[in-house]
């Protein structure tokens, strides 16, 4: 028996779901099985593999089952599912390092990022940088607020020499 | 051959006539009287008689050997005993201390295997039957005094008692040998280093110019020696020595950046190397290596140590040699230039080498007190600090303060030992080798005087001369002090050597074999025969253990704290090697089994789950690295902690460990079940795996481990006893013994150990009930 038949993990069929959006609210149905009323989209892998391996859970918080490949969904549940996601994870990527200013152990950055301009501050990096993958920064502010730098070589030269003077 | 310890005079008279007709079978010597106080006393047995002889040379004990019927050494706590059995009775013959232990019960059992023999012999010859009427078999050679184990807690060579883990005598080993040894840390490097090496040379070589250049200067620019001179000669002459000095100056400074660069990046990267290979054989050490020191005494060794070590192979060889250069080198100048006065310089020598060898010793000693001072600092601390919670809990805050209060002090007068002596040496040496100085300032001086009148192209000590002698006896004295303190650098690096090898030279004691059997595909048969084993070899924790577990069986181990349930465990994983008998898997001796092939096949869930710094996936794929991502969720979905991971804000890429989020004891707990469960291990062990999740959570745990065990040999350590219905068979251990064997069942209605245990139980949930 395979670890995954045994573990009862019940992955859903992507061509057999359905999503509509009811003001707030995110009904699925399971073609030829059930509708689940209100559904929750949570990543279980949001760092990693934020496009794969989403998980469908019911409004008690139940799973019920997990969509390994969401781009095997129809157009608009694809759409449905990827607005319910971005609503659902705020950690705007950054694009670009304006400023970062220390002051005993404080930094205060700007920051341009995939929604917008933004002015955070930040304490202790050592303890407040993840690092989830090689080459990946997230920052987390002093208020919890999380800014994802997807590739630091990505960034222009002057947006690195900025992050790696307090990095 | 028997037994034989040295013996005074007299009994040696006494027992040469049975030694010479080969009828003494031991004569030995003891440490302790008949009333257990230290003193000699002798033990000498014949074919015949047995008699024990006190301090006075009298026989206190004489038997007929005949009436011993058996000899036994009882171990008593430090101290054991001889007794005999004579008749129905018990008779002490003599005690001893535990450095004869061994001795003795050879003797006892020698002596006992004799007499059982002689007796059979006797009643074979009388033509007797054993009991159940067969004639008696009596082996044709009496039985052999066991050869005694190699003690191998000492030196092969020198008899000398080895540090513990280690099976390098400090004694044989040479100190040249350990620094031989460091040097073949540089082999691989050959070609850089030689370049330095050149370098540096050259770089003396430039060192020794200005000196030379104070000559000329001296006496023909700023006090012409010759009157003739003119003034247009000795400025050009100055400009060209000034240009020189230069040259010399850039030259050197620049060979010198060239070097020290190399050099750099030479020792960074040895200190790499022994680094990692101080690590990489820590890795491979058994678990009772680690049993026996903390983590944070092995922190420095690979941190502080193998730096230290590092310096002294690219910096301190270095300064060695060229210290020794610039010696003979500068020597050889001041010979040249001035023999009388070079002499002279050399009077405070014999002080400063007799100095340097009574500090000698001295520095060894401090240094190395404060390295094992500053080990246990901190471990100290890293002791204090993990156990942060427990110092809290019960407001303990003073009594570690203070404990690391008399550390910190003992660190403190270490080190000011250490640097009091360093501190008071040095000026001590520095006033007797300037008094060597003085001397050639007045002999030196009146020389000058005196051959001020001569013509300047006889023999002359010029004041040009003068000037350059002393220029050269400043660079001189650097490399005599040095010459002085290489004995420090040596002790200091020696200290750093030892402890670096120390770890290095470590023997694991669980090895492979030479040839070890490959089974990359265990079927799950596990037979523990006659198992005895304990972490102290004198306090076995299992006593004579058999057990036969088929494959798939799920065995549910079963006792009291410190019956042995976990030190089974222990075993069938190999983190020990068994003391006597063994154990087998699919019929094969686990120490034959390749370690790889044991241990990437049994999954083990602790009843203390470890969790490594990284995301909840890293650690659930731990044992298996390429796992997919749907086994990962699979594996965890079957330990019931999908759902708590994917509900955390980062799902399986929230972090974990010493510097990520906090998780629950039954949260860690279900990761770690998800790990051993990945990993897919044909033999699983749980110990005390559900001991921190709820019953609830337990239930659906065991229900998903019970669809996963099939086919697969489990076992299973619970408290709970309630937990382990689902198990084949229940093997009650009761004091390192196998008390009762059975089906849950089976042993509840036979109303035994078990029985009593589970009725215990009973009663305390009762109780808490009520409560």
């Amino acid at each position: 028996m395979s670890l995954v038949e045994a573990s009862r993990l019940g992955f859903l069929e992507p061509a057999a779901l359905r999503f509509i959006r009811h003001g707030a609210r995110l009904r699925m149905t399971v073609e030829g099985d059930r509708s689940h009323l209100h559904v929750a989209v949570i990543c279980a892998f949001p760092l990693s593999d934020p496009t794969r391996f989403l998980s469908v859970r019911d409004d008690e918080g139940k799973e019920i089952g997990v969509i390994a490949d969401p781009g095997l969904l129809g157009e608009e549940d694809r759409a449905l599912v990827a607005a319910e996601l971005e609503r659902r994870y705020f950690a705007p990527a950054v694009q670009r390092l304006v400023s970062a200013k220390e002051r005993f152990g404080t930094v205060d950055w700007v920051a341009k990022t995939e929604r917008g301009e933004r002015r955070f501050t930040t304490q202790n990096l050592r303890e407040n940088l993840t690092r989830p993958a090689p080459g990946r920064l997230i920052l987390t502010d002093v208020d919890g607020n999380r800014y994802d730098i997807r590739d630091v070589e990505a960034l222009d030269a002057e947006s690195q020499r900025l992050l790696f003077q307090h990095v | 051959m028997p037994l034989l310890d040295p013996l005074p005079a007299f009994l040696e008279s006494q027992v040469a006539p049975a030694l010479a007709s080969n009828t003494l079978l031991a004569a030995v010597s003891t440490d302790l009287d008949a009333h257990g106080r230290f003193g000699e006393e002798w033990l000498v047995v014949s074919d015949d008689t047995l008699r024990v002889y006190d301090a006075s040379l009298a026989p206190r004990i004489e038997m007929n050997r005949a009436e011993i019927s058996a000899l036994s050494a009882d171990s008593l706590v430090g101290a054991g005993a001889l007794v005999a059995t004579v008749g129905g009775d018990r008779v002490e013959l003599l005690r001893y201390s535990n450095a004869h232990q061994r001795k003795f019960g050879r003797i006892a059992k020698y002596i006992t295997d004799r007499r059982r023999h002689e007796t059979a012999r006797d009643r074979a010859a009388r033509g007797e039957t054993d009991a159940e009427g067969k004639s008696i078999v009596v082996p044709e050679a009496p039985p052999r005094l066991e050869p005694d184990k190699e003690d191998d807690r000492r030196c092969p060579t020198c008899r000398l008692l080895l540090p513990e883990g280690t099976r390098v005598c400090p004694n044989c080993m040479s100190k040249g040998k350990a620094i031989r040894r460091m040097l073949a840390y540089l082999k691989p490097h050959k070609r850089e280093i030689v370049i330095i090496w050149a370098l540096m040379i050259v770089g003396l070589v430039f060192s020794l110019v200005p000196a030379y250049l104070t000559q000329p200067l001296t006496d023909r620019v700023l006090n012409p020696v010759d009157p003739s001179a003119t003034l247009d000669e000795r400025l050009r002459l100055l400009g060209w020595l000034v240009a020189t000095l230069l040259s010399v100056q850039l030259l050197g400074q620049a060979i010198g950046v060239v070097r020290g660069r190399m050099a750099v990046s030479l020792g960074q990267r040895l200190s790499h190397e022994l680094r990692s290979d101080v690590f990489r054989h820590l890795q491979s050490l058994s678990l009772r290596y680690f049993d026996k020191r903390q983590p944070g005494g092995l922190l420095p060794r690979i941190t502080r140590d193998t730096q230290a070590l590092e310096v002294v192979l690219v910096e301190s060889i270095q300064m060695f040699f060229s210290n020794i250069f610039l010696f003979v080198g500068i020597g050889a100048v001041l010979f040249w230039m001035n023999w009388q006065l070079t002499l002279m310089v050399f009077i405070p020598a014999p002080v400063v080498l007799l100095l340097s060898k009574f500090a000698w010793d001295r520095l060894m000693n401090v240094w190395r007190r404060t390295g094992h001072l500053y080990s246990r600092l901190t471990a100290g601390v890293s002791d204090s600090l993990s156990g942060i919670r427990v110092v809290r809990a019960f407001a303990k805050e003073d009594r570690e303060m203070e404990r690391f209060g008399k550390q910190s002090e003992a660190l403190r007068d270490a080190s000011v030992a250490a640097d009091h002596l360093w501190v008071t040496f040095f000026p001590i040496l520095y006033f007797i080798m300037s008094i060597g100085n003085l001397i050639i300032w007045y002999v030196g001086g009146y020389q000058v005087i005196e051959d001020s009148g001569l013509a300047p192209d006889r023999d002359a000590f010029t004041l040009g001369q003068f000037f350059a002698f002393l220029g050269y006896l400043g660079q001189f004295y650097g490399p005599l002090q040095f010459m002085s303190r290489v004995t420090d650098y040596l002790a200091r690096s020696l200290a750093s050597a030892e402890r670096v090898f120390e770890v290095l030279d470590a023997e694991s004691d669980v090895k492979d074999t030479e040839t070890p059997v490959s089974m990359p595909a265990i079927e799950g048969r596990v037979a523990f025969q006659n198992v005895t084993f304990g972490y102290d070899a004198h306090k076995p924790v299992l006593k004579e253990v058999s057990l036969d577990v088929e494959a798939g069986e799920m065995i549910g181990l079963v006792g009291k704290s410190g019956a042995g349930k976990s030190t089974s465990i222990n075993l069938l994983c190999r983190f020990y090697d068994v003391q006597e008998g063994a154990i087998l898997i699919d019929g094969v001796n686990i120490k034959d089994i390749a370690q790889n092939d044991l241990r990437s096949q049994i999954g083990v869930v602790l009843q203390e789950p470890f969790l490594f710094s990284g995301s909840i996936y890293e650690n659930i794929a731990f044992a298996r690295p390429d796992a997919s991502k749907e086994d990962v969720m699979a594996a965890a979905k079957a330990a019931n902690a999908h759902d708590f991971i994917v509900q955390k804000p980062d799902g399986y890429d929230t972090m974990v460990g010493e510097r990520g989020q906090t998780l629950s004891g039954g949260e860690r707990q279900r990761i770690s079940i998800a790990r051993a469960i990945l990993h897919n291990p044909r033999i699983l062990i749980l110990d005390e795996a559900t001991a921190s999740v709820d019953t609830d959570t337990e239930k659906q745990i065991q229900e998903a481990i019970a669809r996963l065990i099939r086919g697969r040999t489990t076992f299973a350590i619970a408290h709970r006893l309630s937990t382990l219905r689902n198990a084949t068979r229940l093997v009650v251990l009761k004091d390192g013994k196998v008390a009762e064997i059975g089906t849950h069942a089976a042993l509840m209605a036979s109303e035994g150990e078990f029985y009593r245990l589970v009725k215990m139980q009973q009663e305390m949930n009762q109780i808490i009930e009520v409560v």
